[in-house]
């Protein structure tokens, strides 16, 4: 036999063919990603995933099947009259998050057992049947609130932490749709983890830093998964990272002017893309999710009520559609969405006696739908972990603390 | 490395890119070949990685190392998608030599990260600490798979040849 070098070196300097000409005209994978794609799937069709935590929320595009909606609504503008629970499923003890696409609901269900490991669950968008249990070392650590979560670029990424080492380390995971498999998972050192986006050009994964109260941005490579930048944060708190016209938002709650044990308000922070670097900072804001092309605005939630910004500048570029004193009135307390109809909002309503999901029409000011947010298996409504809305389809998911998960359609 | 970002001013993006193909890529495609098996998956990969570069431009600080990992992982995806849909069927559209057949055969008998260290390190002629870089692993796990690999690709030719 020829020596095992020699003929693994022959094998490195033989024929190759020229790709160069197919290079230059090829379209790269829209997703950049090595993860197969599946079948099936709507590209494009965007949703949202909102975390709810009294009144903190989390929202993040996702890509999902139109299961329930007519998409001729969306196109429409039309929006939703009725709401209604289509289902409940019992999924794990203290599930703490959920994010849609992919042709799956993903929720996240740790083990609480001190490991900081557990098992993403994942349904079917169509019936709340489980269809995998996929165990994962690390899963969002936090208890309500959502976070930790995001679809995109063909995957699943979950963030979270493990304690078994010491410093405690904060990681993020790759599920494969495809195969209901971990395919990566991707160690970002000491740290603790806040939340998790996706666009084209990376993943980027808000953390805490290792005294746990400074925050930065890791940006991970798309297809390498290699770390390409760590931008710090101004903030003291924060489980809000979003993507949107070029730029990544951050909800970054600062200090209190008077209180050492608790955080003020929030300052929208924006990061470019393109160069890494924080360009915009405004005090009192907080990002709202938008799935409606609209050049350059974004929309955001401060003292005024709901604005639309010019995502260049900061500055407003319309009136309030909704005042937040209005807003307290009529139910309607946190903006979780601005899309084709008009806006969604998670809120409480006197004569529900529970917490709900709202939809709202932008020119009129005007409820067109609402529901409850259903129910625990103990018949607690109260304590809403995380919500999931899809706005092409109209169907909304709701974490319950205890143990469960409604499905909720917006018709 | 800086090859994209270090051309002449008369040089266009592209051009640095396609130099770069020129210099990395009858190498690289030859790498991921060993590593896959399949000339299909490897033409795929490499030029998936290149188009990437293309578009991307400057944003890629370290192009020459991120064009390896990306078409090992690239290679890597498809391999497994393969693997769950048809079972793995050689091209014959390529001709290869019986010598490197066996050859490919044996590595894929190799677990992925024996391979990919194998095929890195002794056909594409990466060092230690490159290797660890493109696979995502450190020069003392590298040592080892490559330890492991090189003993088990070994027996696999040798059974192939008492055969």
């Amino acid at each position: 036999m020829r020596d095992l070098d020699d003929r693994l070196r022959s094998f490195g300097e033989g024929r190759t063919p020229d790709l160069w000409e197919g290079i230059r005209r090829r379209e790269p994978r829209p997703e950049a990603s090595i993860r197969p794609r599946v079948p099936g799937l709507i590209a494009g069709a965007v949703a949202l995933l909102v975390a709810v935590a009294g009144l903190a929320l989390v929202v993040r595009a996702f890509q999902t099947d139109r299961t329930a909606r007519p998409a001729e609504d969306v196109e429409n503008g039309a929006g939703p009259s009725e709401a209604v629970v289509t289902g409940t499923t019992q999924v794990a003890e203290f599930p703490n998050a959920v994010a849609v696409g992919e042709g799956g609901v993903w929720i996240s269900a740790p083990r609480n057992d001190g490991s900081g490991a557990g098992d993403v669950v994942r349904l079917d968008p169509s019936t709340g049947e489980v269809i995998a249990r996929i165990p994962v070392d690390g899963l969002p650590g936090w208890e309500t609130g959502g976070g930790g979560m995001a679809v995109g670029l063909g995957s699943v990424w979950v963030t979270g932490n493990i304690y078994a080492d010491r410093p405690d380390r904060t990681i993020v995971s790759q599920i494969d749709p495809a195969t209901n498999e971990v395919a990566d998972v991707i160690d970002l050192g000491p740290g603790y983890d806040a939340d998790v986006a996706v666009d084209p050009s990376a993943i980027w994964i808000l953390v805490f830093t290792r005294d746990h109260d400074t925050l930065e941005v890791v940006r991970l490579d798309p297809v390498t998964h290699e770390e390409t930048a760590r931008i710090p944060i101004d903030g003291i708190w924060s489980q809000e990272i979003f993507v949107g016209e070029g730029a990544i938002w951050v909800n970054a709650a600062q200090p209190h002017p008077k209180y050492d044990d608790t955080v003020g308000a929030s300052t929208l922070t924006r990061i470019y893309t393109a160069t890494n670097e924080v360009t915009l900072a405004l005090p009192g804001a907080e990002f709202v999710e938008s799935t409606d092309p609209a050049d350059g605005i974004v929309w955001a939630w401060t003292h005024d009520g709901l604005v639309p910004l010019d995502a260049a500048t900061g500055d407003a570029v319309g009136d309030p559609v909704l005042s937040v004193r209005r807003s307290w009135a009529v139910g309607l307390e946190e903006p979780i969405l601005v899309d084709g109809t008009g806006a969604w909002f998670y809120g409480y309503a006197d004569d529900a006696a529970s917490w709900v999901l709202s939809h709202m029409d932008l020119e009129t000011g005007e409820v067109t739908a609402s529901a409850e947010l259903g129910a625990d298996t103990q018949g607690n409504r109260w304590w809403i972990v995380a919500a999931a809305v899809d706005p092409s389809s109209g169907v909304a998911w709701v974490v319950h603390y205890r143990d469960n998960v409604s499905r909720m359609e917006f018709r | 490395m800086g090859e994209v970002q270090d051309a002449p001013a008369d040089t266009s993006p592209e051009q640095a890119i396609e130099r770069l193909y020129r210099r990395l890529g009858g190498r690289m495609w030859r790498a991921v070949l060993a590593f896959a098996g399949d000339p299909e998956v490897a033409s795929d990969a490499v030029a998936e990685a290149f188009a990437q570069v293309l578009r991307r431009g400057t944003e890629i600080r370290d192009p020459e190392r991120w064009l390896w990992r990306a078409a090992f992982r690239i290679a890597a995806g498809e391999l497994k998608r393969r693997k769950r849909e048809v079972p793995m069927v050689s091209d014959d559209s390529y001709e290869m030599p019986e010598g490197d057949r066996e050859l490919v055969a044996a590595l894929s008998r190799l677990s992925e990260k024996q391979r990919a260290a194998v095929v890195l390190h002794h056909a594409a002629g990466h060092p230690l600490r490159e290797v660890a870089a493109i696979i995502g692993s450190t020069p003392g796990a590298v040592k080892v798979h490559l330890m492991r690999g090189r003993r088990r690709l070994r027996e696999l030719l040798e059974e192939n040849e008492d055969a």
